[in-house]
């Protein structure tokens, strides 16, 4: 067995958990708030789950995006410096990493939300706090697909604060 | 009561981020349990003769740091000029663009078998020497060669193409040097570098590729060993991508300036 890859695969997948656990659960939380707090949505509205549902699905699709990334930046931070500041190193680099995707997924769902209610003539919140399903599905479907087709140009947007080695100019 | 629900959500919080930093750190240390030696020679060459032969002395580091190496060889002038004659005389397939690179790059690996033997024992000494795994040898043998700073090699005269102030070797044949020449001269852009590895992986039993792309005017090794990252899939094997020509790039990691696999072809594969 190859030590240091069975290393880096117990890093990717403590960060892949840590990430996981802590991003999802915060989401849930959050979403749950402003749902009850300025919706008044109730517990039993399966339209709004699904929204919640959707929401969280669009954070994980954005959030497996940078594991990558981050294992990049780990593999090049893995030298020289002791154990104590190559792991402050990596949490601050991950946090970084995280905070785009997650501020990216808040802008595409908001962005997302908002120009479909501009679109239709009905106030899909307001639906949604109805417990109307078929409008819940919709924003559903185009919040993944949104996020689905903006992850790539986030991820590069990752990739370009990796600090790569220097390459010649080939 | 808000602020006790507050004050335990942060100190939840607080204790998570703890665990996972003592986690992360803990692996760290595992990770970097060997000392790093410092190297004993210093990176030139000299003339030793009137022939122009060289007595080259090398040290180079690991990819991570983990390791420092040096290395002594005697490289002879005629030798090197008799590979630059016979890489002249190279007949290429003109099929597509990598079996083009492809049939020149495995007649320079074929002719550089004989002249390679001095280096592929000494490396392999070293690596005894330093009790190195096998993917460990493999980025020794990497490193080696990402060491040495890269070089224009141009078909044209040097004078007339932009060099962006990196050394040049113009009206070469094919744009690229044999392994011989190469370690040599110490002058190797992307494919002369990805040759020489080759061959040195090749004949030590590993089972390398190189790559080239059209699109992004570029070659590169790949090599089938137990890592992670970027790869190719050949026969049911991942081949992982190794960029040769900086110091500091670790197995399975492209460029982000060339990371499409797709625009990757296979130029050369268990010889052929």
């Amino acid at each position: 067995m190859d030590a240091n890859i069975a290393l880096l695969a117990i890093i990717e997948i403590i960060s892949a958990i840590t990430i996981g656990i802590f991003i999802l659960a915060l989401t849930y939380k959050i979403v749950q708030w402003v749902g009850r707090k300025y919706y008044k949505i109730q517990d039993y509205n399966l339209s709004y789950s699904i929204f919640v549902s959707a929401i969280i699905i669009s954070v994980g699709i954005m959030i497996s995006g940078i594991v990558q990334p981050l294992i990049s930046s780990f593999r090049l931070l893995n030298q020289q410096a002791d154990s104590f500041s190559l792991a402050f190193e990596y949490i601050a680099t991950g946090a970084i990493y995280i905070a785009i995707a997650y501020t990216s997924t808040i802008l595409i769902g908001l962005i997302s939300t908002f120009l479909y209610s501009k679109l239709t003539p009905i106030d899909e919140f307001e639906e949604i706090r109805k417990n109307n399903i078929g409008v819940s599905l919709i924003i559903s479907s185009i919040l993944i697909t949104l996020t689905l087709l903006t992850k790539d140009g986030v991820i590069l947007l990752i990739e370009a604060i990796i600090p790569y080695p220097e390459l010649p100019p080939i | 009561m808000w602020i006790f629900s507050l004050m335990k959500a942060l100190l939840q919080f607080i204790f998570y981020v703890i665990l996972v930093f003592i986690l992360i750190s803990s692996v760290i240390d595992l990770l970097n349990e060997e000392g790093v030696e410092a190297a004993v020679c210093s990176d030139n060459y000299v003339v030793i003769n009137t022939s122009n032969d060289r007595l080259h002395q090398r040290d180079w580091d690991m990819v991570d740091y983990s390791h420092s190496f040096c290395a002594t060889y005697e490289s002879i002038e005629r030798v090197s000029l008799s590979a630059g004659k016979k890489r002249n005389e190279i007949v290429f397939d003109l099929n597509t663009y990598e079996n083009l690179w492809g049939s020149i790059y495995a007649e320079l690996v074929r002719e550089s078998q004989s002249h390679i033997d001095f280096l592929v024992d000494s490396l392999a000494g070293i690596s005894q020497q330093k009790e190195l795994s096998r993917s460990e040898f493999a980025e020794m043998i990497v490193s080696f060669v990402q060491d040495i700073p890269y070089s224009y090699v141009r078909v044209q005269d040097c004078s007339e193409a932009n060099n962006k102030g990196k050394p040049c070797i113009g009206n070469i044949a094919f744009g690229l040097l044999s392994p011989y020449e190469f370690l040599h001269s110490l002058y190797g852009d992307c494919d002369t570098r990805s040759v020489l590895i080759y061959a040195l992986l090749e004949k030590l039993g590993y089972d390398p590729m190189i790559v080239v792309s059209n699109e992004y005017a570029h070659a590169m090794l790949a090599l089938n060993i137990p890592a992670s990252g970027d790869h190719l899939k050949h026969q049911g094997k991942k081949y992982y991508f190794w960029e040769t020509t900086g110091k500091g790039w670790p197995i399975g990691m492209l460029p982000p300036n060339s990371n499409n696999v797709k625009y990757w072809k296979i130029a050369l594969v268990n010889g052929r």
